[in-house]
């Protein structure tokens, strides 16, 4: 009998189905960070909650805004170990943690498309 | 001045205390980045930096991912004219299409008009367009203007207004039938769609 073969395999993605980000899906788990940041104690004044909710969403959606402008721009990538790349934008993840990026240009050669793991990026930038 | 290595761990009300201020973060490896905060993103905590051009129109972006950021110091807080500026930022096609009051009313016109002939129920409330009871359509009711917790509902709507037969939209020209839309990616559905629609 024949030894079966690893294969290795992307994370999987959100379900089809949902509704948007959920911090509890089983990707988001594994791969980020424990729990989103929220100041929900139990008992906490529901008013300072609303106010959170409110700064939360002001904040995601200027960051969701900034993400759709950088689509089929030229990018700069910082990545770790003093890696610089540059890339043209596609699209994002919904939980940021991966970036789909066409002609990456790598000190070997220039890769057609590409997913870059977010993880492995400290900065990026670009011009408006 | 604020220090920490748990950047991540600060709740949105922190956050919100940076926006539009002067800042100074420094990243893994004592990369230094200075700029406008322009906003934190709550589910990453990566951070948007806006290096502010001369002109009007210019300018340059950074953004620090936050499992990278070590150090986030305020160095300048924003005048009036500055803050206008960073909110209007990433928006300014819909700044443009805004136009006058008239045109406004038109457009909500229109698009009431358009909603109805494609069966899908529509009321106004106020300025805005409530659309099934599930999502609000808000002034200048472009296809980013549309707001819901429900994201097939939003796709679709922003589907139709996407081929809403109008000569004002210069938004590439309608795709052909309908569209379905499988992944919840947010950038990705439009970045996806721009490319469709360079290819055809």
């Amino acid at each position: 009998m024949k030894t079966p073969v690893s294969v290795l395999r992307l994370p999987r993605g959100p379900d089809p189905n949902s509704r948007g980000f959920d911090p509890n899906s089983p990707r988001f788990v594994a791969l980020c960070a424990t729990s989103i940041s929220a100041s929900s104690k139990p008992g906490a004044d529901p008013a300072s909650l609303q106010t959170e909710q409110r700064a939360r969403s002001m904040m995601r959606e200027r960051f969701l805004r900034c993400l759709i402008s950088m689509a089929n721009k030229k990018i700069q990538f910082h990545m770790y170990e003093k890696v610089k790349v540059d890339a043209t934008f596609g699209a994002s993840d919904i939980d940021v943690l991966n970036f789909q990026v066409s002609d990456l240009q790598t000190p070997i050669g220039v890769q057609t498309e590409a997913l870059i793991r977010c993880q492995d990026v400290i900065s990026y930038s670009f011009d408006m | 001045m604020y220090t920490t290595s748990a950047w991540r761990q600060q709740t949105p009300r922190d956050w919100e205390h940076y926006v539009n201020k002067q800042v100074r973060v420094t990243a893994h490896g004592q990369q230094q980045h200075r700029g406008w905060l322009h906003t934190v993103d709550p589910v990453t905590a990566s951070v948007v930096l806006v290096q502010l051009g001369e002109s009007a129109g210019g300018c340059s972006v950074s953004v620090v991912m936050g499992h990278a950021v070590e150090q986030v110091e305020v160095v300048g807080e924003a005048d009036e004219e500055t803050a206008m500026r960073l909110s209007s930022l990433f928006r300014s096609e819909e700044l443009e299409a805004r136009g006058g009051e008239e045109e406004v009313k038109r457009r909500r016109e229109e698009l009431r008009g358009w909603l109805q002939q494609n069966r899908v129920p529509v009321e106004e409330v106020g300025e805005d367009l409530l659309v099934a009871g599930v999502l609000t359509v808000r002034p200048p009711y472009a296809e980013h203007d549309c707001f819901s917790s429900n994201q097939m509902v939003l796709a679709r709507i922003q589907g139709l207004l996407a081929r809403m037969p109008t000569a004002q939209r210069s938004s590439g020209p309608p795709a052909a039938g309908p569209r379905l839309y499988g992944g919840p990616h947010v950038g990705a559905v439009e970045a996806a769609e721009d490319r469709a629609n360079e290819q055809s």
